[in-house]
């Protein structure tokens, strides 16, 4: 099995699926630290890339990732839709002229797009950020791969480091960001963008599942 | 020129401040706004698309070559990045991302983009807007409301007229006369007279007041000379009190400079002084006159280029960092043995400063992010700290961002091929070297023989560049102002820095009157170090013996030179700082027997370990402490730490068996404390008796006199000591409580304050009961106004830095005891540390 472009699509339009039903609580979230615009900006975001996704006759992987990149950047207006854009664009780069990624070519468009959003933020682990997702979600996929489990396995324990850093945000002081400016009054709540980054990892992994295999959602992607 | 670009989140933001930009500008500066996102039902928010277009659309104006960005937070930032790296190759490298406050910065830039200034020039403006609106708050916020609201009206009505509903405000109006504005001294002096009337009392420069109490307002006003301050006073003593700066101002703010722009209270500005005859700040005294070496360092031109490889910039940037680290190392080393440890303390900042973490790590977070070279990288961390110092409010702070600026360009150099010399004055025959500005560095570079003397557009007395000068010996005027446009290399020039003048064409006259006058000076500088040769004893015969501070055994050959008679104080905490062990007793034994060899039987005192929280050792865990100053320092240090102060006694009372060696301890505040030290020195004794090893079993111990306590227990410490120490640089800190790095209260910090004339006074009385000796070993004793009071009061030996001795000597010589008894009885009468120090200055 190999990540291609209707893996993407069916990611795409799962995530903003998810990103949509997730909106209202993503907004809480960002409420409690930030600027309460996270949920409401993401899904409208996702849903603008997924749309794109869905009529662009591309089967090269570079075109449509950087697409959706350059869509988020444009459409979502915070510092979100800049991380994730620069994620896809950075991840485009990786896979220019590609109409398919083998897992190791698929890690390092991930790993290269995940530099991006650490560039673009300049934010570290435990700073409280996005970052503290997609940091251990993309050890969990190498180390998955490495191991020789294969794709749905490495995407399971992928989305699960996820989930498991967006819930370490809960406890840390925010030092990037709107949430920044709380100091320790942003202690105690969970990371909004770390949220919807694990609700964004959770979708690949049920939509390269659903690609492959019957569907087998062990996570609706709440938060 | 350059364009502008302004990045909000709200486009009616990023509209407004077009529009005050486009006040100022009229159209003259190419400018877009990129606010907000084309999204109506989101429309607060980024889009990088929007900034390109905006980037694009200003370069594409007649003309331009260079685009600031300005944004606003978070997002903005990514999305002007995002831009960036969208943007065609070859105005990328002419586009550049401002950190500067949005609305400040836009104004400040926009207006340097006018006058024709570069992308970095506007980004620099942009960046100091910031430091200015932050000294305009700091200024303002600490006023009194009554001041506040009196102050406006005071000034729209202009000189004279009184604010209504309030109580008649007294104006003085001042031309700041001070070569150098008002810097930190006579401000210091303005703030402490100001503090002795009954009244509010106000500075307002332009549109800028503060409070004439507070140091730190008084001194980022940045009064420069010629500057209009308006002086006004309300409450029961204004009239005196303006009466008083008045005279102090007339006075030149009690700057004892040679000065030819005569002080002026009026409202006419100062005039400028023959063209053809310069004069500035008397920085080391001598006659020159010779051919002039201009001397115009190129600061490092610096190109950003992104897509560099990270790998090969971050290597790049530490090399250059060491090997500047090395250069340093070796200038200090230079610099520690032709002048002294004092001096060559100056390199040891820079070596902090150039090897700071957070410098070199903002720059690697631009080099592995944005992928920029090495040199931009660094230039920008270099103005990110500088503007960081700039916007301290402590003025000796924020004076440091020139010596971050100084030392990072050697870095800059170095990136650019061209070694660390590089840049340097390279003389090739004795000449006058002339300058807009000598930083230390450049200084220690030249050889003294190839200059003959040294005339810098800025400057001061107190500066580093002038202290070096007078150790090194060279002529020097310092703070002339501007007039580099009229030197020519090779040019005739002649200065005398006893006077503080610069002859730019000096007649056949004027030259044969400064050689004569120069053959003098020499003559008699050349009598001083002579006769700092011999015994220094009073008129009438008493003997005081004048020894030397010392740090190590490399500067003991230095004080011999100068006349020491001794060492006074020899501080040992050199041996034990700058590395990850303490000291072997044998190293130490080694290095008090160096300095007691060179020194041939002179007397020695050393004194133990005295550090602190302040400067805690690598290897000792010490505990955080809130305030260091008054914790765990110098002989508490060594009592709780019984294992290293042993060794140091037992080092001592070895190398004491063989040369006479005095042993002091620092930081005393109890008896308790002396009926330790024995306890150890006894066991130390016993010890080394057991061992079988040479020791001076009747070693002369004596302390520091330092806290407020010692004093007040002096008459009961005697008992248990065989001699007594002043350290006045300490104990005027502590008699006053006020910490002499804090400008706010600097001024209180000195010798002369009543208090601690008096403390000098009790100390000898009670070192009298018991007829043990007493030295001073602070500041104090090397100033030559102190003489006659030190003596009179009873001292009988001085130790001070080697420089100070030939005149301390000659001084001494010209004092008669039963005189300096009855300056030193009145003087224990004054109530003030101006007048002290005034009567003492009177030739």
């Amino acid at each position: 099995m190999a990540f291609d472009a209707e893996t993407l699509r069916a990611w795409l339009a799962l995530a903003a699926e998810r990103l949509q039903t997730a909106k209202d609580d993503l907004t809480e979230l960002d409420a409690a630290i930030g600027d309460a615009d996270h949920g409401i900006n993401i899904a409208r975001g996702f849903a603008a890339a997924a749309d794109k996704a869905a009529a662009n006759p591309s089967d090269d992987l570079g075109v449509l990732l950087k697409q959706a990149g350059m869509t988020l950047m444009s459409s979502v207006g915070g510092a979100s839709g800049m991380l994730y854009g620069n994620f896809f664009v950075q991840a485009a780069n990786a896979a220019a002229g590609k109409s398919e990624l083998s897992n190791s070519e698929l890690l390092a468009a991930f790993q290269r797009g995940r530099d991006g959003i650490v560039q673009r933020g300049r934010a570290a682990l435990g700073d409280k950020t996005m970052v503290d997702a997609w940091g251990p979600a993309l050890d969990a996929l190498a180390s998955g791969l490495d191991g020789g489990g294969g794709l749905t396995a490495a995407l399971a324990a992928c989305a699960a480091a996820a989930e498991e850093g967006r819930d370490a945000t809960i406890p840390m002081q925010a030092r990037k960001g709107r949430a920044s400016y709380l100091g320790p009054r942003s202690a105690g709540h969970m990371d909004p963008g770390a949220a919807s980054s694990a609700i964004l990892l959770a979708a690949l992994r049920d939509a390269v599942c659903e690609s492959g295999a019957p569907a087998q959602y062990s996570d609706n992607g709440s938060v | 020129m350059i364009g502008l670009v302004l990045v909000s989140h709200s486009a009616l933001l990023a509209q407004g401040v077009a529009e005050i930009v486009e006040q100022m500008v009229q159209g003259r500066v190419p400018l877009a706004a990129a606010g907000g996102t084309d999204q109506p039902e989101a429309p607060i928010g980024t889009d990088p698309a929007k900034v390109l277009t905006a980037i694009d659309a200003v370069y594409s104006a007649a003309g331009v070559d260079g685009v600031l960005v300005l944004m606003d937070l978070g997002s903005a930032i990514m999305s002007a990045e995002a831009a960036v790296e969208m943007l065609e190759d070859e105005r990328r490298g002419r586009v550049l991302l401002c950190e500067a406050p949005l609305v400040e910065g836009a104004v400040a830039a926009a207006v340097r983009a006018m006058t024709g200034g570069s992308l970095q020039e506007a980004a620099d403006e942009a960046r100091a807007a910031y430091a200015i609106k932050a000294q305009q708050l700091a200024a303002l916020l600490h006023l009194p409301a009554a001041d506040r609201a009196a102050q406006p009206s005071a000034l729209t009505a202009g000189a004279g007229a009184a604010p209504a509903g309030a109580a008649p405000a007294r104006l003085l109006t001042i031309v700041v006369p001070n070569r150098l504005g008002l810097h930190a001294r006579p401000a210091a002096r303005l703030v402490s007279l100001a503090a002795q009337y009954d009244a509010n009392i106000t500075l307002t420069l332009d549109s800028r007041t503060a409070a004439a109490t507070s140091m730190n307002q008084v001194a980022t006003l940045g009064a420069r000379q010629g500057d209009v301050l308006v002086v006004s006073a309300t409450g029961p003593q204004a009239e005196e009190a303006l009466a008083a700066l008045e005279a102090l101002a007339v006075d030149n703010f009690g700057d004892p400079i040679a000065v030819s722009a005569r002080s002026e209270i009026i409202t006419e500005t100062v005039e400028r002084t023959d063209e053809a005859e310069l004069s500035g700040i008397a920085a080391s005294d001598g006659i020159a006159f010779g051919s002039a070496f201009v001397y115009r360092p190129q600061a490092a031109q610096v190109q950003e280029v992104t897509g560099a490889d990270p790998a090969v910039e971050r290597q790049r940037l530490t090399d250059a960092i060491a090997a500047v680290a090395d250069h340093l190392r070796s200038v200090r080393a230079d610099v520690l043995q032709r002048v002294g440890a004092g001096e060559a303390g100056i390199f040891d900042a820079h070596l902090l400063m150039v090897q700071d973490a957070e410098l070199l790590r903002s720059a690697l977070q631009d080099i592995e992010l944005r992928r920029v070279n090495a040199e931009a990288g660094w230039q920008r961390s270099l103005q990110v700290m500088a503007t960081r110092y700039r916007t301290l409010p402590d003025p000796y702070l924020a004076r440091r961002a020139e010596d971050v600026l100084d030392v990072g360009q050697r870095v800059l150099r170095r990136l650019s091929g061209v070694g660390p010399d590089e840049g340097g004055p390279l003389l090739t025959q004795p000449s006058i070297l002339v300058a807009h500005e000598l930083k230390p560095s450049d200084l220690a570079r030249v050889q003294p023989e190839m200059v003959l003397g040294i005339v810098t557009e800025l400057g001061s007395a107190s500066d580093h560049s002038a202290i070096l000068a007078r150790a090194l010996g060279l002529p020097a005027v310092t703070g002339v102002g501007p007039f580099l446009g009229q030197v020519e290399n090779g040019q005739t020039l002649a200065l005398d820095g006893s006077a503080g003048c610069v002859w730019l064409a000096p007649t056949a006259d004027q030259l044969q009157e400064l050689e004569q006058k120069g053959e003098a000076w020499a003559k008699e500088r050349a009598a001083v170090q002579q006769s700092a040769q011999r015994p220094a004893a009073t008129r009438d015969g008493r003997r005081i013996l004048v020894g030397a501070n010392i740090n190590g055994p490399s500067d003991v050959a230095h004080a011999l030179n100068l006349g020491a008679e001794g060492v006074g104080l020899f501080r040992t905490e050199y041996l034990f700082l700058d590395r990850v062990s303490p000291p072997s007793e044998e190293e130490q034994l080694d290095t008090y027997r160096l300095v007691a060899r060179q020194l041939k039987g002179k007397p020695l005192i050393v004194r133990t370990l005295d550090v602190g929280g302040d400067k805690p050792l690598p290897y000792i865990r010490s505990e955080h402490e809130a305030n260091p100053f008054l914790g765990r320092r110098g002989l508490r240090y060594s009592l709780d730490r019984p294992a290293i102060f042993k060794q140091q006694l037992r080092a001592i009372l070895r190398a004491a068996a063989e040369q006479p060696i005095k042993i002091m301890f620092p930081m005393v505040s109890t008896f308790d404390e002396l009926v330790l030290v024995d306890a150890l020195l006894d066991e130390a004794c016993s010890e080394l008796q057991g061992e079988g090893l040479a020791f001076d079993d009747d070693i002369a111990r004596g302390i520091m006199i330092e806290t407020p306590a010692a004093v007040m227990a002096a008459d009961y410490l005697v008992r248990l000591v065989d001699f007594f120490s002043i350290g006045t640089n300490d104990l005027a800190q502590y008699m006053m409580a006020a910490d002499r790095s804090n400008a706010a209260v600097a001024n209180l910090v000195t010798p002369y304050q009543p208090a601690v004339v008096r403390a000098i006074h009790q100390v000898v009385e009670a070192a009298r009961s018991k007829g043990i000796p007493v030295s001073l070993c602070g500041e104090l004793a090397g100033d030559p106004r102190a003489t006659p009071l030190l003596i009179g009061l009873g001292i009988g030996e001085l130790s001070m830095s080697a420089p100070a001795i030939p005149l301390v000597k000659a001084r001494i010589r010209e004092i008669d005891t039963a005189r300096s008894q009855t300056l030193a009885a009145e003087l224990l009468t004054y109530e003030s540390a101006v007048d002290i120090e005034a009567r003492l200055s009177e030739p």
